[in-house]
């Protein structure tokens, strides 16, 4: 999730920075400071979250609202004393 | 309700994700006060009724006290009852956790609640009351595994919600890891400047992290 939120603002620093609407997967590499072949994995991921459009590289509405909300979902998963859904099989034990 | 609740309601962060939700979702409410669980029932019951669609809310507590609830919530119950789009279906109190027979009892349940009703339906339910103990908090988790193991099979979304303040503590976070598990949607109705809602799988370890794991590991 932090790499989703990595990402994505450095997509919208490119957009910001070019004054378009659209960013370079180079630059974008750059500023998230990813090798080339994970970026391009996370970048398909976030596609099929509908987070954003790969070519042109754009930045959607999910996209944007999950960069608002970013910090409200940490603060949730820290509220909460969770971090991922992988829960181990000793723990789900007994439930 | 007074202004400031009003301009809270307004710009609370949560109801953009309620209109935008896709249809046929299992959506987990967590919150620590009925008034904000209130809003966004209201607004998830409302926004059924702009499509026409038929809401049904399972009850453990008093119809009377749902129907306050829904009325906090802006819904004019008495219209929508009468349009019969609206029904509070109460379930049975039974100390049976018949575990064998767990999805056939809840298809039974959701067949004879929407009777003589419109499709498509939207549910609410907060049909485990017992979250305040070990048993009552397993039950419900299977409950929830076995309801969201089907859902696909079925044309309806659904609401289950969850007072987090009287969960069981001793496993609060395992309780919530699995609620969040076996649910498409969490919304957490809290105060306006923690509110959220987002898509559970959100918090699922991706395959690249795995992979960076292993690299580590190596």
């Amino acid at each position: 999730m932090e790499l989703y939120n990595d990402i994505l603002k450095a997509i919208m620093n490119e957009i910001t920075n070019d004054d378009g609407s659209v960013a370079k997967p180079t630059r974008v590499q750059l500023r998230s400071n990813l090798a080339y072949d994970k970026l391009a994995r996370y970048l398909d991921e976030l596609e099929s979250k509908k987070m954003i459009l790969q070519n042109p590289l754009m930045i959607t509405e999910k996209g944007r609202d999950f960069l608002q909300d970013y910090d409200r979902i940490s603060n949730f998963v820290l509220e909460m004393g969770i971090k991922y859904l992988d829960i181990p099989p000793d723990e789900l034990r007994g439930v | 309700m007074d202004t400031k609740d009003k301009n809270d309601l307004k710009n609370y962060r949560p109801m953009k994700f309620v209109d935008e939700m896709e249809r046929n979702k299992h959506i987990l409410l967590l919150y620590d006060d009925q008034k904000y669980a209130d809003w966004i029932i209201g607004r998830y019951f409302h926004n059924g009724f702009a499509k026409g669609e038929s809401c049904i809310f399972y009850a453990a507590d008093r119809p009377e006290i749902i129907e306050k609830q829904l009325s906090a919530g802006g819904i004019d119950v008495s219209l929508f009852k009468q349009k019969n789009l609206l029904r509070i279906y109460e379930i049975a109190k039974s100390d049976d956790n018949n575990k064998h027979d767990m999805l056939h009892t809840l298809n039974q349940m959701r067949e004879e609640s929407k009777k003589s009703m419109k499709p498509p339906f939207r549910f609410v339910g907060g049909t485990i009351t017992d979250i305040e103990t070990k048993d009552g908090m397993k039950f419900s988790i299977l409950l929830e595994k076995t309801g969201h193991q089907h859902f696909d099979e079925f044309n309806y979304s659904q609401i289950c919600y969850y007072d987090i303040s009287k969960i069981e503590p001793t496993r609060k976070e395992v309780w919530i890891s699995s609620l969040l598990k076996n649910h498409h949607y969490v919304i957490y109705a809290a105060e306006p400047s923690k509110a959220v809602a987002f898509e559970t799988m959100l918090l699922e370890k991706d395959d690249n992290s795995k992979d960076d794991n292993d690299v580590y590991e190596k």
